[in-house]
């Protein structure tokens, strides 16, 4: 028993002992929500950092996935014990930005007026900055990881069945029958909310909230049920799904991706950033746009909106560590960072002085999958905003993932589904108005 | 019926449930023996393959985290630690409070039983954000000693040592007592002795645990350092490889060593509460 | 409580001051905070914060999917502890008869209690995943079975991954139960009543009864809230909600949703549940069940 006393005091004192102490160059502390190859990545990007100039150190720490980051890291701000940059994914980005206000974040654009030496916001990309910037414009996150909702093409089983690359999703209806036939799925998505709802959206230049998508005004309901395209859209889903044309894998993002890796599926809607992880593994494919109905956009393409995350400035540092973030944030989107980073993990270039970069030394003849990325996050003509700005949108997700099966296997109608997916989604909106 | 049938009975179906806990993770063994492309496109096997020693060498020295410092052994070692913690500590106080509770006069003893026990209605996940703040207030954040306190309220230890202690003949505590043992006396020279093997038993009950403890170190722990076992399935192992195999089998040994090897304590020690 | 009992205050309370130490700073603190959480309204941050009476409360029980999380809930605390109960006890019983082999079946029965949940779920996965999946393909060949899709498979697949590890449990429990039930009043039985079911069913079973209510305290606090870890490696509430424990949908409101508001209410309720049950359980094995 003593032993164990004695094991216990040790313990205590050695774990105040060991608090951490500052250090001679500055400590900047970066978490994030990657794991894997998409770690490795940004761990190679901090030792560049480290090792290009010795005012500062950058720490990069994953906490897992976005959602754990979030949470982890809003319990740290509330214990005050919170880093200096954090990764917050684009379902967060409203969270973040009603934030501002409360001191939390410290906006990307005041730090660079501050501290700035090279900042030029016209350099970033408009739809990328946008996103992540408040409804007047100002940009509040620093744009990192871009990515965007993509379709991932087999060429090996498209030339089996005899066919090509679907633009449209009439297209793709013609074509499907005959991937079927030739024994493969057709089609895979991994990620219904973000892929079939929000670019949905996006994609057919159609508002997905009121209040002008959160920009002008707090929404206060999502208009799934308001918007015939978005239900004629899910009902060919099902359709497709009843035909085997289009097969569901439940929700988990791996399940869905799994059949296409294996050589299985012919097309497979994913991120961007999923071009990491195949390259290399499956032998012969393509990334392409991701398909539209003609019959909505009247052969009009748009953009979709940005996925991904961005990288978030925290408040309550010092004067010298906000001007070594900076440093930092020029850094990271440096074009030659942002090519590195681009090249090694999908995700799309935000500057243009990247993308020229890009052209200039042929990167995109060298390597046509990165070209679908980029090209898609800067089609124009939209009317709607690139964005939206709507509270508790994590939990919202959710909410579409509890309706959407169910409408799929044919338990309730699609148009009873919309319904109470706004109806979810207008409980959880009201309820993030509240605590504004 | 004849006792040879009743036997074999009692075999068959003993061999069976031995077959329900052992297949599975016999295919997961023999599944993280093989090439990373050949489970992948060909599922779980039933035979042992040829990459035993790649994979486990593989797997095991691995530096992963930013300060490439991180593996596999590291991980094992610091959730050996907390785990080891969490049993010794809550071992050690819930004996203390169970004495307290069984062998004194006091108005208060029910009060504190119901207070200790409501514990079990409320895990940690349910209070974790507040818990977080707490750990941070006391500068325990990053720190072995904040892994371990806040999940070493355990009121199920507490709980079977009251059973134990109550359970114990009267006539010890008057023979102690005319010997001239104090309540002091009482406890390290009589209680304690008597309880080895319950208190191996908690040890053993508390330190799978602590070993399996999944949320807790990963809001608390923002330095690689303090990384556990089952945070590495999903930081370093999350993608489906076959290292993620033979991470799930190298992560089984600690705690299965603990209870195969000390069963007969374990068995016994919860035996004696009833 | 002993009839001979000591009488120093001093001794008491320091013997039980650590533990009280301990739950109050990281239990209690926490609980009044959660409660403090469950009747305010304030962003993730913990700005905007007001009192809002039981609004929390009744946002979450309006919510249907609430109720759905609370139905499941109960079936399956009911079907994990049947299950897992009866086969354990079924070994046990065997175990306890056999002479040769004892240990070694012990042995082998007993080490699937040290497997984290987590783990568990990620083993579970790989039976059930729909490329390649052993089980799945069993399953689907047998009735079509698909998880993805069907409730009713979404359970099944649940309910195996989290009864599998607590077969365990209970096997160890009985089997101490069994051990300690004393030779001489089995061996007296057996005069009296020939045969061995019958036997079992009314000597050796109510013996047990302490072992067993203290069981369903265990079985039913596991899949009430250790089960989260199975949950989120397995279905993750798959198809549409319906395998989302109440636990699971705090944990995805409160912590991954950052609503303080409703996860402090849905804990709340959580604790009334499961006070409810013990307390009932309590007076159930204080009063009914003797021990020696």
């Amino acid at each position: 028993m003593k032993n164990l006393f004695k094991f216990f005091i040790a313990l205590v004192t050695a774990s105040f002992l060991s608090l951490p102490t500052i250090a001679k160059p500055i400590e900047l502390h970066y978490w994030h929500g990657h794991t894997g190859k998409l770690e490795a990545i940004i761990n190679e990007i901090a030792d560049r950092w480290n090792a290009s100039q010795d005012e500062s150190v950058l720490i990069p720490t994953s906490k897992g996935s976005y959602e754990d980051i979030l949470a982890a890291f809003i319990a740290a701000y509330r214990a005050g014990e919170h880093p200096h940059m954090v990764q917050v994914y684009d379902a967060g980005a409203a969270i973040m930005v009603a934030q501002v206000k409360n001191g939390v974040v410290y906006p990307f654009e005041d730090m660079a007026a501050e501290y700035g030496v090279d900042f030029n916001k016209d350099d970033y990309i408009p739809g990328i900055r946008n996103f992540y910037a408040d409804s007047d414009g100002k940009m509040i996150g620093i744009p990192f990881n871009s990515s965007t909702c993509l379709m991932y093409a087999n060429m090996d089983i498209l030339e089996a069945a005899g066919v090509e690359v679907p633009k449209t999703y009439e297209e793709f209806e013609q074509i499907a029958p005959k991937i079927l036939e030739a024994g493969y799925t057709p089609l895979l998505q991994s990620h219904s909310p973000w892929i079939w709802t929000e670019n949905f959206f996006s994609r057919h230049n159609l508002l997905m909230t009121d209040g002008n998508n959160g920009y002008d005004d707090v929404p206060t309901t999502t208009l799934f049920a308001d918007t015939p395209e978005f239900i004629t859209h899910w009902t060919k889903v099902k359709e497709w799904k009843d035909k085997g044309w289009y097969d569901y894998k439940g929700r988990a993002w791996g399940d869905n991706q799994a059949p296409f890796i294996a050589g299985e599926a012919a097309f497979w809607l994913g991120s961007a950033a999923s071009f990491s992880g195949m390259k290399g593994v499956v032998p012969n494919f393509t990334v392409n746009h991701i398909p539209y109905w003609d019959s909505i956009t009247g052969g009009k393409e748009y953009p979709t909106f940005i996925g991904g995350a961005a990288n978030w400035i925290l408040s309550g540092k010092s004067d010298e560590e906000y001007a070594a973030l900076m440093k930092l944030a020029e850094f990271m989107t440096s074009p030659e960072q942002q090519l590195f980073y681009h090249n090694m993990s999908g995700y799309a270039a935000v500057t243009y002085s990247a993308t020229d970069l890009a052209n200039e030394i042929g990167f995109y003849e060298a390597s046509p999958y990165h070209k679908a990325v980029g090209e898609q996050l800067s089609l124009t003509g939209s009317t709607i905003p690139g964005g939206y700005r709507a509270g508790n949108w994590p939990q919202i997700r959710e909410v579409l993932y509890e309706n959407y099966p169910k409408m799929l296997n044919g338990e309730i109608s699609i148009e009873e589904g919309m319904k109470r997916m706004d109806e979810g989604a207008s409980k959880l909106l009201a309820q993030f108005a509240k605590t504004l | 019926m004849s006792r040879i049938f009743r036997i074999t009975v009692s075999h068959s179906i003993l061999i069976c449930g031995v077959l329900l806990m052992i297949v599975p993770l016999w295919l997961v063994f023999a599944s993280s023996t093989h090439s990373n492309s050949f489970i992948y496109n060909e599922g779980m096997q039933w035979k042992i393959g040829g990459e035993f020693f790649d994979n486990y060498d593989r797997v095991l020295n691995r530096k992963g985290g930013f300060t490439k410092e991180i593996t596999a052994s590291g991980i094992f070692y610091n959730s050996f630690i907390m785990a080891f913690g969490i049993a010794s500590l809550s071992v050690f106080v819930s004996m203390m409070a169970a004495y307290s509770l069984v062998y004194f006069k006091t108005r208060f003893s029910t009060l504190f039983f119901w207070l200790i026990f409501v514990t079990l209605l409320v895990p940690l996940e349910l209070r974790i954000l507040p818990s977080y703040q707490i750990v941070s207030d006391l500068n325990l954040l990053n720190s072995y000693a904040g892994l371990i306190l806040p999940l070493s309220a355990s009121a199920i230890a507490t709980f079977f040592f009251r059973q134990y202690y109550r359970s114990i003949p009267e006539e010890l505590l008057e023979a102690a007592k005319l010997d001239g043992a104090n309540s002091w006396k009482f406890f390290i020279d009589f209680l304690v002795p008597l309880s080895k093997t319950m208190i191996a038993a908690m040890f053993i009950f508390m330190f799978v645990y602590g070993y399996n403890q999944y949320l807790w170190p990963l809001i608390m722990t923002t330095s690689e350092k303090y990384w556990t076992v089952v945070m590495g399935l999903k930081m370093i192992y999350g993608g489906n490889s076959v290292d993620r195999y033979t991470y799930v089998i190298l992560s089984l040994i600690p705690p299965v060593i603990i209870i195969v090897f000390l069963q007969r304590l374990f068995i016994q020690g919860l035996f004696q509460s009833k | 409580m002993k009839r001979v009992q000591f009488s120093s205050y001093f001794t008491q309370y320091f013997f039980i001051a650590p533990q009280l130490a301990i739950i109050l700073i990281f239990l209690y603190l926490p609980i009044v905070q959660t409660f403090r959480d469950a009747f305010t309204i304030q962003d993730a941050f913990g700005f905007g914060r007001y009192f809002s009476g039981l609004d929390n409360f009744t946002f979450v029980l309006s919510d249907p999917n609430y109720i759905t999380a609370l139905k499941f809930t109960l079936i399956f605390i009911v079907v994990i502890t049947f299950f897992s109960c009866s086969i354990g006890l079924l070994l046990a019983v065997q175990a306890n008869n056999v002479i040769h082999g004892k240990s070694a079946y012990k042995t082998l029965l007993i080490w699937p209690y040290a497997i984290a949940p987590a783990v568990v779920g990620v083993t579970a996965n790989y039976f059930f995943s729909e490329r390649l999946g052993i089980l799945y393909n069993f399953f689907n060949g047998l009735w079509g079975f698909d998880w993805y899709d069907n409730v009713y498979d979404a359970y099944i697949y649940v309910f195996i991954a989290a009864s599998w590890k607590q077969i365990s449990a209970n096997f160890i429990f009985f089997l101490a139960g069994l051990q300690n039930i004393q030779k001489s009043i089995i061996e007296a039985s057996i005069i009296d009543c020939k045969s061995s079911f019958r036997r079992f069913w009314t000597i050796t079973f109510p013996l047990l009864m302490p072992t067993t209510f203290f069981l369903i305290i265990i079985n039913i606090t596991y899949s009430f809230f250790d089960t989260l870890g199975i949950i989120d490696t397995t279905t993750i509430g798959a198809p549409s909600g319906e395998t989302k424990t109440l636990v699971y949908k705090a944990y995805i409101d409160g912590f991954k949703g950052l609503d303080l508001g409703s996860a402090g209410a849905q804990s709340i309720i959580m604790m009334l549940i499961v006070l409810v049950i013990t307390v009932f359980q309590f007076r159930f094995i204080e009063g009914k069940i003797h021990y020696n």
